[in-house]
């Protein structure tokens, strides 16, 4: 059991969010964004620790963190109202292969190519878990706000058209709000949702 | 002499440099702040198209470069920037953000988008004496996830402490990035190996690679691997290249300083 904290909360949780902390810093994150964006580091580190824990790899393990925080970091960007790569990237730090960068380099220059080839191939399948750990976590988020705001329109639409036929004096008329989610700004296919004519008419 | 009246054409023609100039400003902003670039093609396209009155915007975005054009009332501009370096400031990457989504309500101006821009240029930053404290108790807490000790933890915050200071002090100078990350290595290794001597139970290797997470570009190739996945394969390999050569000049300067150090 203690052994059991040592690994996940003081290496995984404390570990990894120092350094997210101190990175946030060095990349001018501010104010609750930077202990937010700390946390998620800490989320990261926790579950990538977890994982060895629990005997995967370690590039599921790298997965698996990365899914983990980049949903912390999509509902704190939610939740800040700022763009989620300000907590991504900054909690990615601990995870990211740089150790392994540099020990790969070490290797050839010390001539042992093959030790060199092993720790890049590593390093890069490494980087790909992570990147598309987060990808996948964007992609799912973007399709379900986008669908559930689909559903919306079209449940709007329907009690609009009941509503005519049956009463036409005043919901013909009813305007409709749909609330802004500004935290979608930065998905290009989310266009429609700030522009409020398109959203609104029917 | 007679002054002549401008023509509409010509009119035309200083609206879309302005417009230009202010989205090509932002673009570089971005860039230079290290956001994707994709993110960074998008957010210009997107601001280009929220100008009244611009029929067509197109920007080119690379690691190196920015090209891009403006059709405003059928006349086009086209404007180049180049880029050298970048800092992460993830403050101005989310401000610019902000901008470009108010800008596709309101319908910004170029003079506008100028103003928050300018705006945007003054946000404050953290001191170089913060910077260089956080960097070191983020070095200090890399020991804890590679599973050091407590003492090794108090050696890397000074060697980190150390590296930081003179990493800003190398930045002023304008140096080669690449022997500013070797020599820093080289100082780390050494720092290291000094640290070593003083308390032998403390681990070097340990010691060493906490302290050049600092360095190491890391965080360069998994943003590489993004973009190529994102559709922007070319810069994907300029940035992997570069994190290659990076992890190449930090390698050697720490490789060096063993050797100075006869470990």
């Amino acid at each position: 059991m203690d052994a059991l904290f040592y690994q996940l909360i003081w290496k995984g949780l404390i570990g990894a969010l120092l350094p997210s902390i101190g990175f946030g810093v060095l990349f001018n994150v501010r104010g609750t964004s930077l202990l937010l964006a700390g946390l998620t580091g800490g989320i990261g580190g926790f579950m990538y620790q977890l994982c060895l824990y629990c005997g995967f790899n370690d590039s599921i393990a790298n997965f698996i963190a990365a899914v983990a925080l980049s949903i912390c970091g999509e509902i704190f960007a939610r939740k800040m109202k700022t763009t989620v790569s300000t907590f991504t990237a900054v909690a990615l730090i601990p995870l990211v292969p740089g150790g392994g960068a540099y020990e790969m380099m070490v290797y050839f220059s010390q001539g042992n190519t093959l030790a060199g080839l092993m720790k890049g191939v590593h390093v890069l399948s490494v980087s790909g878990m992570l990147c598309l750990g987060i990808l996948s976590v964007s992609t799912i988020t973007r399709f379900f706000f986008y669908s559930k705001r689909k559903l919306a329109t079209t449940s709007e639409r329907l009690q609009q058209k009941i509503a005519l036929g049956q009463t036409k004096s005043k919901t013909s008329m009813q305007e409709i709000e749909i609330p802004i989610d500004y935290s979608l700004q930065s998905d290009f296919e989310q266009k429609e949702l700030l522009n409020p004519d398109k959203t609104t008419k029917p | 002499m007679e002054i002549s009246t401008p023509t509409a054409s010509e009119l035309a023609r200083t609206k879309a440099q302005e417009g230009v100039c202010a989205i090509l400003r932002a673009g570089t902003l971005l860039m230079s702040s290290g956001a994707e670039v994709y993110r960074v093609e998008e957010t210009m396209t997107r601001l280009g198209h929220a100008i009244p009155g611009v029929d067509s915007c197109i920007a080119y975005v690379t690691v190196t470069g920015i090209i891009c054009s403006i059709e405003y009332q059928g006349q086009t501009v086209t404007r180049i920037a180049r880029m050298k370096d970048s800092k992460r400031n993830l403050s101005i990457v989310n401000a610019i953000n902000d901008l470009s989504r108010k800008s596709e309500l309101h319908h910004y101006s170029a003079a506008e988008i100028n103003e928050h821009l300018n705006q945007i240029d003054n946000l404050p930053n953290y001191s170089d004496f913060t910077t260089a404290l956080w960097g070191a108790i983020g070095a200090a807490g890399f020991v804890i996830f590679f599973g050091g000790t407590l003492i090794e933890m108090v050696f890397v915050f000074g060697i980190g402490l150390i590296t930081r200071y003179l990493s800003v002090l190398l930045d002023r100078l304008a140096i080669n990035p690449f022997i500013v990350n070797a020599s820093l290595s080289l100082i780390i290794a050494i720092l290291s190996v000094i640290a070593h001597l003083i308390y032998p139970p403390c681990n070097v290797n340990t010691m060493i690679i906490s302290s050049i997470m600092l360095l190491v570009p890391g965080l360069m190739i998994t943003n590489a691997l993004r973009d190529s996945v994102m559709g922007e394969p070319l810069s994907a390999l300029v940035l992997l290249t570069e994190s290659v050569l990076v992890a190449c000049a930090i390698a050697l300067g720490a490789i060096a300083g063993l050797f100075i150090m006869g470990y």
